[in-house]
Order: structure tokens, then sequence, then C-alpha cells
């Protein structure tokens, strides 16, 4: 029972005490990109987590031989393109085998949601804080739950922004920052640290 | 003049907009993650900007020559410009680890995370795969600029509230130490304010400097015609 | 100028505060903070008031700037700066140095509340983000307390002072504080400026709830949730009831709950999203005190809570109380009725089974 006691915690710590979008700022840029539309980051998020959770056991294993390996910050964005290309067109290719407008959706979100900073940064966080397998699976699972958190927030950000009376200099991108900044200084109530990279 | 010669000469201008009415972090909200948690010192700040130079340039001069027939098909695409990118990531860590060796183990994650930063496909996708490779590789410097401007103004103003120093030169000798600001929300509370000024002078600058475009195509324009007026006149004669 | 922005079949609820009653509000609420600082010169002598008027002076200050700048009349809606500054201040222990909150009412006007729109239209309660602010950057000025009755000048030294922690880190720590309830109700414990008179914010809420400025939809969920999670997952020995005793009174708690809680322009703007705002914050700022990183962690709970304020509005718009009775009602009548056809069913059977099986015996 304690194995799955720390499972959640573990998860609930990856989502919220350390979320990726508030503390570490991963994933701004396509969260921003994605948020405009009401119902989409919900698919995003998911598309997202399922992506984290399947790396992160992939990452694991690949960089598992590179542990001692002195020039190993040199080539873990080729590795890891490479294992999240790998992963892209599996999922790439049973879509295009599956039917209905919901694998057509899920393609067309494929690419950013996989080359992204949320995932690429998770899967660095792993490696570089020499994670075991459980607390990678938990990580990745909770990364992604996070970002979907995260992006529930910008969402209803954007929508109060809109009734806003805000300023013209501010519109659109400078007080979507000052949004996220602000919830960032609340969730860092919660870690009271500086998260290592 | 014709259109293709009016047509250079907007695009030539539209260049410099890189810097300011299209840049990437405070416009467009592109490379937002490492510029907000990473610009913490000066040299940080350097070390993230020479590695996105000698990663991005060479990426989107290469991008450039693929184009036409050699069209890449769309869903290759983003893990063609996030491979070419890892590929010249490596001489580009290897570079910045040469010379500003311990921001290297300072920004952690956020060096390597340029690599798959939709600064690139953004920029990609707009220019260089149809332009010729020299405005592509134009267009990269200026948007690269835009970038190093703002995360150097935060690193540096980060650096002095936290430590008093500037690239490491002790400045303030009574500096509060107020190590929180090297905190993310900090980041994005400085980096939405400057995105608010950099929106504000943009909306009044922008329609200033496009009459000054415009005016100045008309003057080569009109300074064209009479060369060729007084070129025929002496044919005739 | 209202804009409601339409997103497909749901309805938006605006979120902007109607402009009646501007004045009367802002004005109950500053009569509301004035006492005090009672209990604040009797503890600490002059400086705690030349602490407020310097703060209140920055924010006024940034506040109409600010209006100027936008373009907009200098009004009464200004005085809603004055209410931030006032907070801030009374959130601050006294032996602060002036540096610190008026950074933070800086933060407050020019970050938090004008570029979202200025008065009625910020998302976030400004004085909640000015302290969080504060707290996060200079955490050992915010949480060192002088000990009451130490008066302090307006030009006093303050880094000689030797500094207590509040009856919060005692908490935190999971003990139990030394000082009795009875004198936490009263006043004389380590704390900050304004926050320590629990009888008087106590009466000051009564005052506030009589003239409608505070909502009781909003406070009273608060207060509710955080006696029960105090009682029901108490962090101190010394029994239930003295655990929600402390919660409730040690620390600014009571403070943000009457003056922060149910500031107009952040809450939801429909009585049950207000009341589920109330729960949410009760909720948030006990789990942000159990488990956060500060000792106090309610402006942190509020500005989450503040964020989800207008999704409260919409997504409990679509419940209606009575029509959840109606369709309760009626599923229970359908489940008697079926359980009594089942009655019915299994008695018949017995009857013609106990005849069949004694058929059985027979042959």
């Amino acid at each position: 029972m304690t194995y799955i006691g720390q499972f959640f915690m573990g998860i609930i710590t990856a989502m919220l005490v350390e979320n990726v979008l508030f503390t570490r700022a991963l994933g701004v840029s396509p969260l921003l990109l994605v948020v405009n539309k009401s119902k989409n980051f919900f698919l995003f998020g998911g598309i997202i987590t399922v992506i984290t959770t399947v790396s992160s056991v992939l990452t694991w294993a690949a960089f598992q031989p590179l542990k001692r390996f002195g020039y190993r910050y040199l080539f873990e964005p080729l590795i890891l393109v490479l294992l999240l290309g790998a992963l892209y067109f599996a999922a790439y290719y049973f879509l295009s085998r599956a039917k209905g407008e919901r694998a057509v959706l899920i393609k067309n979100a494929l690419p950013y949601s996989v080359f992204n900073c949320a995932v690429v940064g998770s899967m660095l966080l792993l490696v570089h804080n020499r994670m075991s397998l459980l607390s990678s699976v938990v990580f990745g699972i909770g990364s992604g739950l996070g970002f979907l958190l995260a992006g529930f927030f910008v969402n209803e950000g954007q929508r109060r922004m809109q009734q806003a009376d805000v300023p013209a200099a501010f519109r659109g991108l400078p007080i979507t920052l000052l949004y996220i900044g602000i919830l960032s200084l609340a969730f860092y109530g919660l870690t009271g640290r500086i998260l290592a990279v | 003049m014709d259109i293709q010669t009016i047509r250079r000469y907007k695009r030539n201008y539209s260049l410099l907009s890189g810097i300011l009415s299209n840049n990437p972090i405070l416009m467009q909200g592109l490379v937002l993650a490492p510029a907000v948690v990473a610009s913490t010192t000066l040299k940080n700040g350097l070390a993230l900007c020479i590695c996105a130079f000698v990663v991005f340039l060479p990426t989107l001069f290469v991008v450039s020559f693929i184009k036409g027939k050699n069209q890449i098909p769309h869903f290759l695409r983003m893990f063609f410009y996030a491979l070419l990118s890892s590929v010249f990531f490596i001489p580009a860590a290897f570079l910045t680890k040469a010379v500003f060796p311990s921001s290297v183990d300072m920004l952690g994650i956020y060096m390597p995370l340029l690599v798959v930063n939709t600064i690139v496909i953004a920029r990609a996708e707009a220019v260089a795969v149809r332009s010729r490779p020299l405005v592509a590789v134009g267009d990269a410097f200026f948007h690269m600029i835009g970038f190093a401007v703002p995360v150097l103004l935060a690193a540096g103003i980060r650096e002095y509230f936290s430590s008093g120093t500037l690239y490491g030169v002790l400045i303030d000798l009574n500096s509060r130490n107020l190590t929180q600001v090297n905190l993310p929300f900090v980041g994005f509370i400085l980096f939405g304010l400057m995105a608010a000024g950099a929106q504000l002078i943009s909306q009044k600058a922008t329609p200033a400097y496009r009459k000054w475009v415009n005016k100045r195509i008309i003057l080569k324009a009109s300074a064209e015609s009479t060369a060729e007026q007084q070129s025929r006149n002496s044919e005739e004669r | 100028m209202k804009k409601v922005a339409e997103t497909g079949p749901e309805e938006e609820i605006s979120q902007e505060l109607p402009q009646k009653r501007e004045g009367a509000g802002l004005a109950d609420m500053i009569a509301a903070l004035m006492p005090l600082f009672v209990p604040a010169y009797f503890f600490y002598g002059e400086r705690p008031l030349f602490i407020s008027l310097v703060t209140v002076l920055a924010a006024l200050a940034a506040d109409i700037l600010c209006t100027r700048m936008r373009g907009r009349k200098i009004g009464v809606h200004n005085l809603s700066a004055a209410v931030t500054g006032l907070i801030i201040a009374l959130l601050m222990p006294a032996s602060v140095s002036y540096a610190v909150p008026i950074s933070a009412a800086l933060f407050a006007i020019l970050v938090v509340k004008h570029p979202f729109g200025g008065y009625g239209r910020n998302i976030f309660n400004p004085a909640a983000a000015g302290y969080a602010f504060a707290a996060v950057l200079f955490p050992k000025a915010v949480f060192s307390f002088p000990a009451p009755f130490t008066k302090l000048a307006a030009d006093a030294a303050v880094q000689d002072l030797s500094l207590q922690t509040s009856l919060l880190a005692a908490l935190k720590l999971r003990t139990l504080p030394q000082t009795s309830l009875f004198s936490l109700m009263l006043g004389g414990v380590p704390g900050p400026m304004g926050t320590t008179g629990i009888l008087i914010i106590a009466a000051c809420l009564l005052y506030l709830l009589v003239r409608r400025v505070v909502k009781f939809q909003t406070v009273l969920p608060f207060l509710i949730t955080v006696f029960a999670f105090a009682w029901l997952f108490p962090r101190i020995p010394g029994g239930r009831l003295a655990s929600a005793g402390y919660e409730m009174m040690a620390g600014p708690l009571l403070f943000c709950g009457v003056y922060m809680v149910s500031d107009p322009a952040t809450m939801p703007k429909t009585g049950k999203g207000a009341a589920a705002y109330g729960i949410l914050c009760g909720l948030l700022a006990m789990v942000f005190r159990y488990y956060g990183a500060f000792e106090e962690g309610f402006c942190f709970a509020l500005l989450i809570a503040n964020a989800l304020a207008g999704w409260l509005d919409r997504q409990l718009s679509k419940i209606s109380f009575k029509e959840l009775g109606i369709r309760g009602l009626a599923a229970l009548r359908g489940l008697l009725r079926r359980a009594a056809g089942m009655i019915r069913k299994t008695a018949a059977e017995k009857g013609g089974a106990g005849n069949g099986h004694s058929n059985h015996k027979k042959v």
C-alpha cells in the first residue's frame, strides 16, 4: 500500500509543487499558441501526458549506459530528438491506421506535442537528476498532468482578460506573462526554494 | 521600379523587424522557457546567446536550401528541424563550455532546450523555406539580436539585485543580496513588463517606420526613372 | 463598458464590478481598518502609524499616476489604493524597514492592479499579491516580529532589535504554543502589526457585515471550513478544540478572512460561486499552512482562488439546487417503487416456493 501512496504523492508533487509551467517555465510558448482555442488545451495536455509517460521509460533506458560519459551534455538533445522521433513515427503510423475525427485531431496536434519544451525539458530533468525507473515514470505522469493543470489556469486567465479593460500596451502576450508570473508566485508558496536544474 | 524590386526592398527592410516589431520573445512569445528562468547573471545570459546563435544560424541556413522540389513532407518537418538543431548543438555546446564553463552547469536543462524551441520552427516556416540562404541567415541574425537584448537586460537587472555584481564585477557594496530575484516569477514579471514596453514602442514606432520605408522606395524609384530618362535622352542624341 | 465574450454555448458571466456604491463601500472599509491601529499603537508605539502612512502614500501616488497615464479621471475609486496600502502595512511586523511595505505596495498597484484593468476589473487581490511579493523577497523581514510592548519610534534602528517568531512558527513545528487562547484574543502576542487584536477584528467583521460591504456568503463558509479543517486534522497536541482555536486565532488568518476574501472585485459574482469560493479559500489556506514553505500561506492561496473565481461562477451557475432537488426526489421515488416491487415479488416467490417446496417434499 505504501508504494501506491508514494506513487500518488510523487505525482502530486510533480504536478503541483514542481509544476512544469509555473515553477520551471517549460512549455510556455507552445501553450500560449494552443490555448487560444477553448477546448483544445485539454486534448493537447492529454497527449503530452501520454508522451511524457512513455518517453520517460525510453529516456531512462537510453541514458542508463551513458551515466558516466563526460561529454554527455553535447549529445543529450540529439539522443532525445531521435527517441522522440521514433515515438512520433510510431504514433503517427498508428493514428493513420485508426479511423475517426479524433484520430485526425490528435494527428494534427502531434508534432507540436512531441517536440515540445515541456516534454524535452522533463526528459532532460530526468537525466540530470539521475532518477530511478519508478521515479522517472512518476515524474513523467506528474509533468504531463501539471502541464494540463497549467493549461487550465492559463485558459481561464485568457477568458478573464478578454472581459477586462487591459491597457493597449499590455494586451495579448504581456498580460498573459504577468498572469503566469503571479500564479508562479502563488505556487512558490508551496515549494519555498529554487528548484535545481 | 517594378514590383519585384519593391518587394525586395521591403523585405530587406523588414529583416530589421526581428529586433523590435517581431521580437521573438517580447512580441511573439517564442523562446520563453530559457529566457525567463535561466537569465540570472550576465555570464549565463551571454552563454545562452552564444549557444543560440551557433545553433540557429546554421540551422536556418541549411533549411533555406531545402525548398521547391526537395520540399519536406509536412509531417516530417518538426522532426527534421529538431534533428538539424540538435546536430548543430554539438559544436555550439562545445564552444559555450569552452568560453563559459560554469554557466553551462548553471543553465542546466535550459541550454539543450534551445534545440526544440519554437523559434526554429516559426522562423523556418515563415522565412527560411522560401528565401535565399543569405536572406534566411540575415533574418535569423536579427531575430537572435532580438532574443539577446531582452535576455541580457533581464540578466543584468537580476544579477545586480541578487548579488550587486555585473558580469562578476562587484558594483554595489551595500547590496541587499536578494537572491530571490532569480526565481522564475520575477522572470515572468520582468519579461511581461518588457513585452508591454516593446509593444508600446512598436505601436508608436511602426507606422512612422513604414512611412519612412515607403518614402525611401519612392525616392529611389524616382531617382531611377530620372536616370533612365537621362540615358534615353543621351541615346536619342 | 461591459464586454462579454461569447465562447460557444456557455454564457460568460461578466466579472466586472458594477459601478454603483463605490464610495460608500470603500469608506466603510477604511473605517473598519482604523480601529486596528489602537492595539498597534498600544503594543508597538508610533512606528506602525508611520509605516502605514508611508505605505498608503506610496500606493496612492502609484494609483494616481496610473490613472492619469490611462487618461482617466481621479475619483473616489482611488481610495481602493489606500485600502490596499493599509492592508499591506497592517500585515507587516512593526520592525520592518520602510522599503519592504513600500515596494510591496508599488508592486501591488503597478503590476497587479492596473495592467489587469484597474479598479473593479483586476483578477488578483493586489494586497495579497503585494504581501506575497514581500514574503518571497524578504522572508526574514516579514516573518520576524518584535515582542509586544516594545515601543518603537518612527526612525528606530530596527537592525539591532531582537526579534521573535510568531505563534505560527510553533504551529508549523507541531508544538502547542505557550500562550493561552484567551490572551490570544486580547492580542499580547508577537505578530503582524494589525492582526493580533482578535476581538477588535471580530467587531469590525460584524460592522462590515451589517453595512453589507462584506458578503456573509463568502466569509461564513471560509471560517467554517478553516474551523472544520483544524478540527478534523489537528497538527498540534492538545485536543481538537485547542487546535481549531489556535489555527483560527494565531496569525493573520482572521484579518485576511475579513478584509481580503470578500474583496468585491476579485470575488465570484454569483451567490453559489461566492460560497464555493469561501470554502475553496479556506481549504487552500489550510493546505498552504500545513504543507507550504511559509508559516502563513494565505496570500498565496488567495491568489490561486482568485484565478479560479470565474470558473467557479461558470460551473456553479450550471447547477441549480431546485432542479437537483426535484430530480433527486424523482429518483428517490423511482427507487422506492422498485424496492416495493422487489419485496412483493420475493414475498410471492416465497409463498409460491414454499408451496412448491412442500410439493416437492411430498413427492
